[in-house]
C-alpha cells in the first residue's frame, strides 16, 4: 500500500473527526465540549487542506481554511463566553445542571 | 340573475357576522336584531333564489379568485338544501334571541351561526369540489366552535374538538378523493367529474367512492363515526337544532346522493352503502331507547334517521332520501327547540329529572307531540309520508332483509319516541321544576315550524319535479303530490309501517308487564347500549394512542446536550450507512 | 457599477448594523437604534422593490475580483421577501418588547445582521460561500437567543444550541472538503459537470454530511433538539425569526448544497425519497410531542418540526417524480409558514408581554394561564386565533393553500405511496387540530386566569405587526396567486438546479 502524504493528512483528519464526535457525545465538562468541539473543527480544516493538495486547488483549500479559522474562533469566543456566563449563573460546568429543559 | 341570489343568500349572513364581530358585545338588543335581521334576509334570499334563479347552469362568482373560479349550482337538490339551510337557521336565530337572553359573548355566538348558514349553502351550490370541500371545512370549524362555545364547561371543550377531529378524519376521504378527481380529470368542477365517472380507472373510481362515503359517515354521523354526535348536545340547544339535525349532518347525505350517479356502479358501493345506513338506523334506535337524557335521545333519533335517508341513497331512491331529509329536517328542529324550551324552564336535561311538564308547558308540549307523531311516522304529518317513501323505495329496490330491519326500527323509533313524550310531558310529576310555560317568541317558532311538519309533505310534486328537472343522470322519477299520496296508501310496506309503530306504541302501553320479562334477557344489550355498544371506546382510541405514542418520545428530548449530539451522530451513521447500501 | 444592485440588498444592512450600534452607544438614547434599524430595514425592502422590478439584476454577479460569486434566482428572491418582511415587522415588535432592556442596541445591530446574512445565504452560488454566510448565519443567532442573559434556562438553550450548530457546520466543511476532493471546484453550477467524470461514493459522503450539517439548522429530526428550547427561550421576536425565516434559509441552504449532487442522474429519485421520509419523521414527531406542550412557546416550536415536515413533502414529491409543482408547493408553504409563525410567535409574545411583570420567566408562559385572553387581549387573541387556524390548514387562510397544492402534486404523481404519504400527511393536518384547538378554547373563556387580570397593556406598536401579518395571511387565503409567482421561481429555480 503505497501512502502519500496527503493519504495521511486525510486519514489523520479523519481520526480527529472522529475523536472529537466521540468527545461531543460522551464528555461532561462544558469546557471539554468545547474542546471536543475544536478537536472537531481542526479535523475538518486538515481534511480541506488534504482536498486541495488531492484537486490541486490549493488556494480554494488556503482560503477555505483562513476563513474557518476566523469563523471558528468567533464561535468558540461566543462559547466561551456563554460558559463564563452559565458559571456565574449556575456555579457549574457539568452538563448534567444543564438539562432542566426536557420533553 | 342567479349569481345575484347566490351572492345574497351566502353574503347576507356572512355581512352580519362581520357585522356583529365589529359591534362586540356592548349592547345585546342589537346583537339580537341584528342577527336576526340577516338571518330573515338570508332565508328571504334563498326563497328567492328558489323561485327565480334555480337552474341547473353553473355561474361563476369572482372568477380566477380562487384557483380559477368561485362557480356555484343552483339546481333542485342545492336549492332545496339551501332553502331548509336559510330557513330553519332564521328560525333558530330569532328562537335564540329568546332562548340566549342574558349570555355572554353573544357577537361570537351569533356570527359563528349566521357564518355556519353562509357556508352550509356555499357547500350544497358549489359546483367545484374544491369549493365544496373549503366550505366543508367551514362548516367544521364552526361546528366546533359553537359546540364549545362555553369554552369553560370542560366537557364541552372535549365534545367540540372530538366532533372537529373526528369529522376531520373523515375529511382526509373528501380530501383523497378529490385530489383523485383532479390528477384524473384535471378539473375541479363537479359536472366534469359526474360525466367523466364511467371513464376512470376503476381502482381509482373505488378509492374514491369508498373515501366519499367515509367522509360522508363522519359528517352524518353514521356507525362507526356516530359518537362525536351524542356529545356534541353540551352545544347551546338552537344549535344542537340548527347544526346537528337540520344542516351539518345532512351534508354527508348531500355528499352521497349528489354523488351517487359517479357511484352507483362501483362494485359493493351500495351494498356498503344500504349497510351503513341500517345498522346506523339500528344501532341508534336501541341506544335512543336506553339514553337518559333529552338531548341525546334526540341526537340518536338523528343518527337513526339519517341512517334511512343513506339507506335510501344506498337503494337508489334518491327522491325518497331528500324528501325524508326535508322532513326530518323539519320535524328535528322543532323537536330539538321545544326541547330547549323544557331545558331552559327546568335547567335539566336528565329525563329522571323531568316529568309531568304537560300541565306546566301545554303549548310546548303539544309542539313537541306534534313532532314526536312526525318522528314516529304517523299519520298526515310529513315523516309519515317520506319514511313510507323511503320503506316502499327500499321495498322495490333494495335487499329485503334491509326492509324489514328497518320496519323493525321503525318500531323502535315508536317505542322511544313515546317513551321520551311520557318521561318528559307525563309520568311523574316534576313539574314544580318548570317555572314557566316558555317565551312567545320561542312559542311562535314552534308553531311555525309544527305548521311546517304538517305541511311540507305537500310539496313532494314540486320537489320531485325539480329534482328530476336538475339532476342529470339520477334514476328519477316525477310524481305529483297526489299520485305519490295515492300510491303509497296503495303499498302494503305502509300498512306494515303503520302496524310497526303501532306496535311500539303498545310495547309502551304493555311496559309494566314486560320491562321485568325484558329486562332478564337484555340486560346486556341495555348496558352495551349505554356504552355505545363499544364505539366511544373505540373512538377515543386514536387519541389515547397518540397520547401514550407522545410520552414515549418525549423521552428522546433528554435535555442533555450529549444525548443530542448522539442523535446527530446516529443520524449521521445511518445517513452514510444508507448511502453505502446506496453505493453499492 | 461595480457592485450590481442586488449586493445591497445585502450588504446594506450589513454596513448599517455598527453605524446603528455606534450611533446608539455614542447618543445614549435607544431611541436612535431603533428608529435606525427600521429606516434601514425599509430602505432594504426599497431596495429589494427596486431589484426585482428590473429583471437584468437576475443571474450571477461577481464581487471583490472575481472571488465571491453570488447569483440572485427565485430561491434568493423568495428568502429574501421573507427575510425583509418579517424582519421589519420583528424590529417593530420589538421596540416595545425589549425596551429598557440592557444592550438594546446590540439587538437591533444583530437583527439588521441577521437580515443581511439571510439575504446572502439564499444568494450564494458556491458552497464556501455558503458557508460563509451559514456560519454568519449562525453566529449572529447565538447572540440573539441568548439576549436575556438572566435566566438559567435561556443560557442552556443557547449553549445547546451553540455547540450543534456549530458540529453541524464543521461537518458540512468536511464535505466541503470531499466534494473538493472529487471535483476540484465549489461552484454549485459546476459541480455536477466535474461529478460525472468523478466517482461517487465521496460525493455520496459529502451528500450526507451536507443533510446532517445543515439539517441541524433546518430542523430535520433528530437533529432538531436544540430547536424547541433556544425558539423557545429567545426573545419573542427572535423566535418568529426563528422559527419563520431561519429554518427556513437552513432548508434552502441544504437544497443548494445537496442540489448539485441530486443532479447526477440516477440520484435524483433517491433523494426524493429519501426527503419523503425525512418529512413523514418530522410531521409525525413534531405533532405527536407537540400534544404534551404545556407552553405556549415550545408548543409553537415542536409545530415548526412538522411543518418542515410538510415542506420536505412537496420537495420529496418534485425530486422522487419530477413533478415541478412540489417543488414551487413546497416553497409556497416554507413562505407562509415565515408568515403564520411569525404572527404565532409575535401574538404570543404580545401575550408574554402583556401577561408577565418580568422578563426573566417570559418563556414559562402556560398555555392555561391565556385563559380569558380574550376579553381583555381582542385583537392579540384573534391574530393568534388566526395564525392557529391557519397552521392547522384551515380555508380560507394562508395555511390551506399551501398545504392544499403540496397534497395536490402528491395525488397528480399518481404513485401509490406517494398518494399514501400524502394521506399521512392529511392526518397529521388533522392531529395538529388536537393541540391548536385547545389554546383557541382557552383564549375564549369566560373566566380569566390570574396572569390575564393581572396584566398590563399591549402597546399599539406590538399590535401593528400582529395585525398587518394576520390580514396577509387572511389574504393570501383567499388569493394564492398573490404569492404564488414567488413561489414557482423559488421552485423552478430548485429544479433547475437539479438539472431537471
Amino acid at each position: 500500500m503505497n501512502l502519500s502524504p496527503t493519504d495521511v493528512l486525510l486519514a489523520a483528519a479523519l481520526v480527529l473527526v472522529g475523536l472529537g464526535l466521540y468527545g461531543l457525545v460522551t464528555v461532561r465538562h462544558l469546557i471539554r465540549i468545547l474542546v471536543a468541539l475544536q478537536i472537531l473543527t481542526q479535523g475538518t480544516l486538515l481534511a480541506v487542506a488534504a482536498a486541495g493538495r488531492y484537486s490541486g486547488r490549493m488556494d480554494l483549500a488556503q482560503a477555505m481554511i483562513l476563513t474557518a479559522i476566523v469563523a471558528d474562533t468567533v464561535i468558540t469566543t461566543a462559547g466561551l463566553a456563554l460558559a463564563v456566563r452559565v458559571w456565574q449563573s449556575l456555579g457549574t460546568f457539568d452538563l448534567a445542571d444543564l438539562a432542566a429543559l426536557k420533553g | 340573475m342567479s349569481a345575484f341570489w347566490i351572492g345574497l343568500t351566502i353574503g347576507l349572513p356572512w355581512l352580519g357576522a362581520l357585522a356583529l364581530w365589529l359591534l362586540g358585545d356592548r349592547r345585546p338588543a342589537v346583537q339580537h336584531g341584528l342577527a336576526v335581521a340577516a338571518a330573515v334576509a338570508g332565508a328571504l334570499a334563498a326563497v328567492g333564489l328558489a323561485l327565480f334563479a334555480a337552474n341547473p347552469v353553473p355561474v361563476s362568482l369572482m372568477p380566477a379568485a380562487l384557483w380559477g373560479e368561485l362557480t356555484f349550482q343552483p339546481d333542485g337538490l342545492g336549492v332545496l338544501l339551501a332553502l331548509i339551510a336559510a330557513v330553519v337557521g332564521s328560525l333558530t336565530v330569532v328562537f335564540s334571541t329568546a332562548y340566549m337572553r342574558g349570555e355572554h359573548s353573544l357577537a361570537r355566538y351569533y356570527a359563528l351561526i349566521l357564518i355556519f348558514i353562509g357556508a352550509m349553502v356555499g357547500l350544497v351550490l358549489s359546483a367545484s369540489l374544491l369549493l365544496l370541500f373549503i366550505f366543508w371545512e367551514i362548516t367544521a370549524l364552526c361546528s366546533y366552535a359553537l359546540i364549545a362555545f362555553h369554552n369553560d364547561d370542560p366537557r364541552a371543550v372535549a365534545a367540540g374538538v372530538k366532533a372537529l377531529i373526528m369529522t376531520q378524519t373523515g375529511g382526509v376521504g373528501l380530501l383523497a378523493g378529490v385530489l383523485i378527481i383532479h390528477s384524473q380529470t384535471g378539473s375541479y368542477a363537479i359536472n366534469d367529474f359526474l360525466v367523466q365517472a364511467p371513464h376512470f380507472p376503476p381502482g381509482a373510481l373505488t378509492i374514491v367512492a369508498f373515501a366519499f362515503l367515509v367522509a360522508a359517515m363522519a359528517k352524518s354521523a353514521q356507525v362507526p363515526f356516530h359518537s362525536w354526535l351524542p356529545d356534541a348536545m353540551e352545544a347551546p340547544t338552537p344549535v344542537s337544532a340548527l347544526i346537528h339535525a337540520a344542516t351539518l349532518v345532512n351534508a354527508g347525505v348531500y355528499l352521497l346522493a349528489r354523488f351517487y350517479p359517479a357511484f352507483a356502479e362501483v362494485p359493493g358501493w351500495k351494498a356498503a352503502v344500504v349497510g351503513v345506513g341500517v345498522l346506523s338506523a339500528l344501532l341508534a334506535g336501541v341506544m335512543a331507547l336506553v339514553a337518559g337524557d333529552l338531548k341525546r335521545v334526540l341526537a340518536y333519533s338523528t343518527i337513526s334517521q339519517l341512517g334511512y335517508m343513506v339507506y335510501a341513497v344506498g337503494t337508489g331512491a334518491i327522491f325518497a332520501s331528500q324528501f325524508h331529509l326535508l322532513s326530518h329536517a323539519v320535524f328535528k328542529a322543532l323537536l330539538f327547540l321545544a326541547a330547549g324550551a323544557v331545558i331552559q324552564a327546568t335547567g335539566t336535561r336528565r329525563l329522571s329529572e323531568l316529568g309531568g311538564l304537560g300541565r306546566a308547558m301545554p303549548i310546548v308540549r303539544n309542539f313537541f307531540i306534534v313532532g314526536a307523531l312526525a318522528l314516529a311516522g304517523l299519520p298526515v304529518l310529513n315523516g309519515f309520508w317520506s319514511k313510507d317513501l323511503v320503506l316502499e323505495s327500499g321495498f322495490e329496490q333494495g335487499p329485503t332483509w334491509a326492509v324489514v330491519t328497518m320496519l323493525a326500527v321503525s318500531s323502535l323509533t315508536a317505542l322511544y319516541t313515546v317513551r321520551v313524550v311520557w318521561l318528559v310531558f307525563f309520568g311523574r310529576d316534576h313539574s314544580a321544576r318548570a317555572t314557566a310555560e316558555a317565551p312567545v317568541l320561542m312559542r311562535v317558532v314552534l308553531g311555525v315550524l309544527a305548521g311546517l311538519t304538517a305541511t311540507t309533505w305537500l310539496a313532494a310534486g314540486l320537489l320531485s319535479q325539480r329534482l328530476s328537472d336538475t339532476l342529470t343522470g339520477q334514476p328519477l322519477a316525477t310524481m305529483s303530490t297526489w299520485e305519490m299520496a295515492v300510491g303509497l296508501l296503495a303499498e302494503p310496506t305502509t300498512y306494515l309501517a303503520l302496524g310497526a309503530s303501532a306496535l311500539g306504541l303498545a310495547l309502551w302501553a304493555w311496559r309494566g308487564r314486560l320491562t321485568p320479562w325484558v329486562e332478564k334477557r337484555s340486560r346486556f344489550v341495555q348496558r352495551a347500549a349505554e356504552a355505545d355498544f363499544g364505539f366511544d371506546w373505540l373512538s377515543r382510541q386514536p387519541a389515547s394512542l397518540a397520547r401514550r405514542s407522545a410520552t414515549w418520545l418525549a423521552r428522546t428530548q433528554t435535555g442533555q446536550l450529549n444525548w443530542n449530539m448522539a442523535g446527530l451522530v446516529g443520524a449521521l451513521a445511518l445517513i452514510l450507512t444508507l448511502l453505502v447500501w446506496r453505493a453499492r | 457599477m461595480s457592485t450590481p444592485a442586488f449586493g445591497w440588498v445585502i450588504a446594506l444592512p450589513l454596513i448599517a448594523a455598527p453605524g446603528l450600534y455606534l450611533a446608539s452607544r455614542l447618543s445614549r438614547r435607544p431611541a436612535v437604534a431603533r428608529w435606525l434599524c427600521l429606516l434601514t430595514l425599509a430602505g432594504d425592502g426599497w431596495l429589494y422593490f427596486m431589484v426585482t422590478r428590473t429583471p437584468g439584476a437576475a443571474g450571477a454577479q461577481a464581487f471583490f475580483g472575481g472571488s465571491a460569486v453570488m447569483q440572485w434566482d427565485g430561491l434568493a428572491q423568495l428568502l429574501a421577501a421573507l427575510a425583509l418582511t418579517l424582519g421589519t415587522l420583528v424590529a417593530l415588535f420589538s421596540t416595545a418588547d425589549i425596551a429598557g432592556a440592557p444592550d438594546e442596541e446590540k439587538y437591533y445591530a444583530l437583527l439588521l445582521v441577521l437580515v443581511g446574512v439571510l439575504i446572502g445565504v439564499g444568494c450564494a452560488r458556491d458552497l464556501f460561500n455558503l458557508w460563509i454566510w451559514f456560519e454568519a448565519l449562525a453566529v449572529s443567532t447565538y447572540l440573539l437567543v441568548a439576549f436575556h442573559r438572566e435566566p438559567p434556562t435561556s443560557l442552556e438553550a443557547t449553549v445547546k444550541y451553540l455547540v450543534q450548530s456549530a458540529a453541524g457546520t464543521s461537518l458540512v466543511l468536511l464535505g466541503i472538503a470531499l466534494v473538493l476532493m472529487q471535483t476540484g471546484t465549489l461552484d454549485l453550477a459546476a459541480i455536477p459537470l466535474a461529478a460525472k467524470a468523478a466517482g461517487s461514493p465521496a460525493l455520496l459522503a459529502a451528500g450526507g454530511l451536507f443533510v446532517v450539517g445543515l439539517g441541524v439548522k433546518a430542523a430535520l429530526v433528530p437533529l432538531h433538539s436544540w430547536l424547541p428550547d433556544a425558539h423557545a427561550q429567545a426573545p419573542s421576536g427572535i423566535s418568529a425569526m426563528l422559527s419563520g425565516v431561519v429554518i427556513a434559509a437552513g432548508l434552502v441552504a441544504l437544497l443548494r448544497a445537496v442540489a448539485p449532487l441530486a443532479a447526477l442522474s440516477d440520484l435524483r429519485a433517491d433523494v426524493g425519497w429519501l426527503f419523503l421520509g425525512l418529512g413523514a419523521v418530522n410531521m409525525l414527531y413534531g405533532n405527536l410531542l407537540a400534544l404534551r406542550q404545556v407552553s405556549l412557546k415550545r408548543l409553537l416550536a415542536y409545530s415548526s418540526l412538522s411543518h418542515i415536515g410538510y415542506v420536505l413533502l412537496g420537495i420529496g414529491v418534485a425530486l422522487s417524480s419530477g413533478q415541478p409543482a412540489g417543488a414551487a408547493a413546497g416553497m409556497l408553504h416554507l413562505l407562509n409558514h415565515g408568515l403564520m409563525k411569525g404572527l404565532a410567535f409575535l401574538s404570543a409574545g404580545a401575550l408574554v408581554y402583556a401577561l408577565q411583570t418580568s422578563t426573566t420567566q417570559h418563556a414559562s408562559l402556560k398555555t392555561i394561564d391565556l385563559a380569558g385572553a380574550a376579553q381583555r387581549y381582542p385583537l392579540v387573541a384573534l391574530a393568534l386565533s388566526v395564525a392557529l387556524l391557519s397552521l392547522a390548514g384551515l380555508p380560507p387562510l394562508a395555511g390551506f393553500t399551501s398545504k392544499w397544492q403540496i397534497f395536490a402534486a402528491g395525488f397528480a404523481t399518481g404513485h401509490g405511496t406517494t398518494e399514501l404519504l400524502v394521506a399521512f400527511a392529511a392526518f397529521n393536518s388533522v392531529l395538529s387540530l388536537a393541540y391548536y384547538a385547545p389554546v383557541l378554547n382557552i383564549l375564549y373563556r369566560q373566566q380569566p386566569s390570574e396572569a390575564v387580570r393581572a396584566g398590563r397593556l399591549v402597546p399599539a406598536v406590538m399590535k401593528l405587526p400582529l395585525l398587518a401579518l394576520s390580514l396577509l395571511i387572511v389574504v393570501v387565503g383567499l388569493r394564492p396567486d398573490l404569492l404564488q409567482g414567488l413561489a414557482a421561481a423559488a421552485g423552478s429555480a430548485l429544479m433547475a438546479a437539479i438539472g431537471s
